[in-house]
């Protein structure tokens, strides 16, 4: 399974933004569970959601 | 050999590096005191080295922004984790060491601070197993 670095605290050769394999966090012996909860990794087949914008709401008055 | 003032320590946990966030370290090495001392020892008592309790001392000022300590703290609790830890942040070498083991997780402070103070956590880890000293 594949990760994309989401942080720049990762301690690897590898940057923000930069794809990492489960494969290479098992051998730094890091938990992945706790990685992804902290936002220093996410899931690359189930992204974290955009962030919803407002919604759209009347303006006053309009009724 | 120079002597070492600590300014620049890594510390790594679970692979994250939180070295900017942690104002001092401790790690604890002791062995149990097993004493051999037998008949016809009229001297003095005789002891070996039992089995290590190692620890990790660490305080941290707290952070509650994405990817930063409490976010990567938290999720840990009540689990054991990899913590690498270095003098400096230079290359590893004979005069720049790490020291790498597997501590639990056994206590936090999600929020510890007074009034007008810096919010930190202070705790003691048992570490699991071996530390594991690498000079290469």
């Amino acid at each position: 399974m594949a990760y994309t670095i989401t942080s720049d605290r990762l301690d690897c050769a590898k940057a923000e933004g930069d794809s990492i394999t489960s494969e290479e966090l098992l051998a730094m012996g890091a938990n992945i569970d706790a990685l992804v909860a902290g936002g220093h990794i996410s899931d690359k087949s189930n992204p974290a959601p955009a962030k919803a914008s407002a919604p759209a709401s009347a303006p006053e008055g309009a009724n | 050999m120079a002597k070492i003032v600590l300014t620049d320590a890594k510390v790594t946990i679970n692979s994250v590096i939180l070295s900017d966030h942690i104002s001092n370290i401790t790690i604890d090495t002791k062995d149990d005191i097993v004493e051999t001392t037998g008949f016809g020892s009229t001297a003095a008592k005789t002891r070996v080295a039992g089995l290590a309790d190692n620890s990790v001392t660490l305080d941290f000022m707290q952070d509650y922004a994405s990817a930063n300590v409490e976010a990567t703290i938290y999720p840990l609790i009540g689990s054991t984790t990899t913590i690498v830890v270095q003098p400096t942040s230079s290359s590893v070498s004979t005069t720049n060491p790490t020291y790498t083991f597997t501590a639990l997780v056994s206590e936090w402070q999600p929020l510890k601070g007074q009034i007008g103070s810096l919010a930190t956590a202070s705790v003691t880890w048992p570490i699991s197993g071996a530390i594991t000293k690498a000079t290469a």
